[in-house]
Order: C-alpha cells, then structure tokens, then sequence
C-alpha cells in the first residue's frame, strides 16, 4: 500500500522540530509534506526542501488574498528552480469567515482564480514553474482545475461523492492529474475515543457555509440542518453531536490501525491521495498515524 | 575599513548561481546581501541563508503592498526562528509607477506603513521577530522608522544631506539602530566610463517623483529641473546630461578603485552602512567593485 503525505504546520517556536518531523517522514519513506495557509507556508516549504533530499512539499492552501499573484509566481518559480519537480503549489480563496478576520475585500471565487493563474503564467513565462493545484469543493472549481492546473485538492473530502466529483476531469488528463486530499486522521484503539477526536476536527468546517453546501450536494443533508440549528442556537455540544459516525466514516481515517488501514485503502480505490491530518499538536497521535502506514 | 554589503537580484534561470555567489562573499568575508523586492526576496534570502553560515541578509525593499501583513510578520519570523539574528526585515512602499504596474490601490505612505507595522507587531506578538527597517529618502518616514523600527534604508541616498535626514531619529534610539545605503557603484579606471554608468544607474530615480522632491530636498533643484524639461521633451541624452558630477560624488561610489574606497570612508563617517549596488552595464564593474575593498 503507498505510504500517504502528512500535513505539517508551521508554527512559531516550533519550526526547528517541525523541520526535524520532515525529515524523520522522509527517513521512514513517506512522499511528502503538506502545509496549510498558516504563516508563510512557501518559505516554510522551502526551509523543508533544503533540509530533505527527496520527498515532495505542497501547500494546501498558499492563499491567494495574502500574495500579489507575481509575488505567489516568483516564489514558485524560485523553488522550482532550486528544488526542480518537488513542490506542488496548492492554491486556494480561502472561506469567508477568515476573509473577515484578516480584513480582506474579495471578488468572486472562480474569476478571481481564474484570473490568479492567469496573471501568475504571464508573469513567469519562459522560466521554470511549478505543478499547480487548486484547493476545491465542488463541481466549478474541480472544472476549473481541469482547465488552468495541474491538479485537484479537497480538504475534508467525502469518499462517497469523489467518482462524482472527479467524472468532471477529462479522461486524457486523468494520468498527469493529481487528486488529493486533507483527510483528518484520528488513530486510536479506544473508538470513542477516536470518533471524538474526529469531531473536533470537523466542527470548524460544519460551520462554514461553503462546506455546509459540500456536505449536503454529498447528501448529508439532516448533518448539515442539526449543525446549522446548533451554530444558531451556540449550542457547540449540539454541533458535535449533528456530526454522524456516517459521515465520520467518510470523512476521515478513525479507528484502530486496521481500521484505517481499510479505509486508506478504499480511499485509494477512488483514486484519490491521502494527506494524514492528525492532529497538529499531538506528537503520540501523529506517531500513530505514520506508525499505521510504516 | 569595513567591508560593505552587496546588492544582489533574484535572477530567474540563474538563482542556483546567484546563492552560489553569495556562498563565495561570506568565504571572501564581506557582510551580507540585500535583496531588492523583485521576485519573492525573502524566499531567496532564506535559501540563502540555508546554505551560508555567517553572513546577514536584508530585503531592500520587501513591498508592503505584495503580501498581507500577517504573511511578512510569520516569514520574518520563520527566518528569525530558523537563522537569529541574520535578517534585517526591511519594509517599503515602493512609488507610484510600479503601483501603477503592479495594479495596486495604496493609501498614504505614512499611515499604511504605521498601520502595516502595527499589523505585523501584533500577529508577531511573543514569537521571534526581526529587525525592521524602513525604507525611507524624506524626513517624515525617517522618524517613523525612528518611532516604529530598528533602522532605515536608502537607495540613492545623498550623503551632504544625510546628517539632516539622520536628524529626524531621536538621539536614544540612535545606539544600534541600523542606517544603511544603496548606492550605485562604478568601479573604472577610465573615469568617465565610471560616470557614464553612474549616471545610467541613477536616471530612473530621476523619473521618479519622490525622489525628485528628495534630490530638491538636498539641494539639487538644478539637476531637478533639468531632469524634468528632459523627461517633459522625452530627451533621453538631456536626461543622463542632467545628472551632475557634484551630484554623482553626493550619491554613487564611482571612479577609480582608490577614489571609491576614498567615497566609501567618507560615507562611513557619517555612520551609514553601505551597500553596493553595482551597475552591471559592464560585467566586470562587479569584481572590480569587490576588489576595491580587499
């Protein structure tokens, strides 16, 4: 079974051990890093590829509202060029709630991408450029991926909808097509335990009205109304608990090690590359996720 | 006499060379290199700083309109965490023109930056920081980097006048606050090719108008208007013609290699720092440039 990519943060005071965590998951065979928006993630990416020789980096997401797309162009290019092959720029818009918190005025999700990338291949024209991909839910920005990037990233991805979601990629670009996904990672032999960790991680996203549609176009329709009536009411227990052990079971790798063994591998029969999302700050939780896949 | 900082660009197609020549400064015991803000500056100086051991790097400028605050605070202070001490974090607003370019919409130089800075101190807060230092010519922002950084930078500075600017900075916090240049360098036995570069290097800060009220600032009215009837009439040669020798001796290192290293005491008598910016019109111009201060 292929060794799946672990997200890794970056985080202030704790950069030095996470760079060491790299390079332990290029030791012990994984592909890669993912990182996601927080901070500077490309410079973080960079550190990651000096200090390794072979596994790839990505981010998921480089935000696009915080990046001048030449600034985003010319970062890129910079790593291609040092670090040739080994970097998926993962971009994305982000969610409203965060444009809010970081005073951002945004325009319309696909056109501003769109034209993102646009501005980004012109500026880098004729020099060396990485692979990009676009961080998605549904099915217009999966199509836009298709038509500007070199792949798809969902984060949170529900296993049931991905034939669906993917029969929008054309069959000739499937080969070169990279699709992955975030997928939050609880390993645990006490299931509740795990379950419950589970839905700490989910319940940020059943909060956000561009997940909230994900979750229902998937079907999880009475999921998404309780977390809806929950985040009305502040009801955070109540939130938790809309979260099924259904929609757990698509969502994320929970369990014992065989468990998640069994469901990384009906991941992999979509097609589909896993990025393990323990949680960040549980150095044991994370051990156990690789320690499954070693 | 103390060897000077060097300029040095991100270059697409040549980054591995340029790292590579930065690794033979620190081995030929020069100080450090600042980057100006074309391409993603900081990712450079990072990798930079990766694969040196000793020698200091500055953004001269890093573009405050190019990336979200919290974005520059968490790159200066990855760098810091990974490298302490090796980054001078030099921030600018940039002009107009390349606004224009670049299609921004900025506000007034002074609040943005007060604003920006403030932004930046706080997502920062309890982490590493670097040093910031603000690019500066007039006296307004001067005191600001006095009131909100650890230094100020120049391009093009112009050394009667720098007693004056230097004014501006309270005299507490003058004792390890960073007071830097770049100048244009012109390194020739044959002293009017020397000047011919100098004034090459200098005629695009001529068509600027913030450094035209800053060379009127300093008494260049002359030279000034000149420039402007030149760039009125789109009289390139009368533009060049217009830079007076008076003028490139107040501003520039250039001439033969002991009148350079002559200029370059003289700016260090008034506590600037230098940093080389050597016209690169004649390939050799660089090693020369080196090579007076060995």
């Amino acid at each position: 079974m292929e060794k799946p990519y672990l997200r890794i943060w970056d985080e202030a005071g704790t950069r030095a051990d996470k760079l060491a965590l790299a390079q332990e998951v290029e030791r012990r065979g994984f592909p890669g890093v993912w990182a996601p928006s927080r901070g500077d993630n490309i410079a973080f990416l960079l550190a990651v590829l000096e200090r390794t020789e072979r596994i790839s980096v990505a981010t998921g997401i480089a935000h696009i509202y915080l990046r001048h797309p030449q600034l985003m162009a010319q970062a890129g290019s910079l790593i291609e060029e040092l670090h040739p092959g080994r970097l998926l720029l993962g971009l994305g818009v982000s969610h409203q709630p965060t444009h809010a918190e970081l005073g951002l005025s945004v325009g319309r999700p696909l056109s501003d991408m769109r034209e993102y990338v646009a501005a980004m291949r012109a500026d880098t024209a004729g020099a060396a450029f990485p692979r990009l991909v676009l961080a998605t839910l549904r099915r217009r920005m999966t199509v836009l991926a298709t038509e500007i990037a070199d792949g798809a990233l969902w984060a949170n991805g529900l296993r049931s909808r991905m034939a669906t979601s993917l029969a929008v990629i054309p069959p000739e670009r499937r080969d070169d097509f990279f699709v992955g996904t975030f997928i939050p990672t609880a390993v645990d032999e006490n299931r509740v335990a795990a379950l419950a960790a589970a839905r700490d991680k989910l319940f940020l996203y059943f909060s956000r009205p561009y997940y909230q549609a994900y979750f229902e176009e998937a079907g999880y329709h009475d999921e998404v109304a309780a977390a809806r009536a929950a985040v009305a009411a502040g009801d955070d227990e109540a939130r938790l608990a809309a979260i099924s052990e259904r929609f757990i079971a698509d969502s994320c790798l929970v369990g014992t090690p065989s468990e998640v063994r069994e469901q990384a591998e009906a991941w992999a029969a979509e097609g589909v590359t896993l990025v393990l999302a323990p949680a960040p700050d549980d150095r044991a939780g994370i051990e156990r996720a690789l320690a499954v896949f070693d | 006499m103390e060897k000077p900082y060097l300029t040095i660009w991100d270059q697409p197609g040549g980054r591995a060379d340029q790292i590579a020549f930065v690794q033979e400064l620190e081995r030929r015991g020069f100080p450090g290199v600042w980057v100006p803000s074309r391409g993603d500056n900081i990712a450079l100086l990072l990798a930079i700083l990766e694969r040196t051991e000793r020698i200091m790097v500055g953004t001269g400028i890093a573009h405050i309109y190019l990336r979200h605050p919290q974005l520059m605070a968490q790159a200066g202070s990855l760098i810091e965490e990974l490298h302490p001490g090796r980054l001078l974090l030099g921030l600018g607003v940039s002009h107009q023109p390349m606004h224009r370019a670049l299609g921004l919409s900025v506000g007034r130089p002074l609040a943005d930056m007060r604003e920006y800075v403030a932004a930046m101190r706080a997502d920062g807060e309890g982490a590493p920081f670097p040093r910031l230092v603000l690019a500066t010519l007039r006296r307004r922002m001067t005191a600001l980097s006095g009131e909100i950084a650890e230094g100020a930078l120049w391009a093009n500075g112009i050394r009667s006048h720098m007693a004056t600017s230097l004014a501006g900075i309270p005299a507490e916090r003058r004792d390890g606050f960073f007071v830097g240049n770049l100048l244009t360098t012109a390194v020739d036995d044959d002293r009017p090719a020397a000047l011919a570069a100098a004034r090459d290097g200098l005629r695009r800060y001529f068509e600027l108008p913030y450094y035209q009220a800053y060379f009127e600032e300093a008494g260049y009215h002359d030279e000034v208007a000149a420039a402007r009837a030149a760039i009125a009439a789109g009289d390139g040669e009368a533009l060049l013609a217009a830079i007076s020798e008076r003028f490139i001796a107040d501003s520039c290192l250039a001439g033969t290699a002991s009148e350079v290293r002559e200029q370059a005491e003289a700016w260090a008598e008034e506590g600037v720092t230098l940093v080389l910016s050597p016209s690169l019109r004649d390939p050799g111009n660089l090693e020369r440039a080196l090579a007076a201060f060995e």
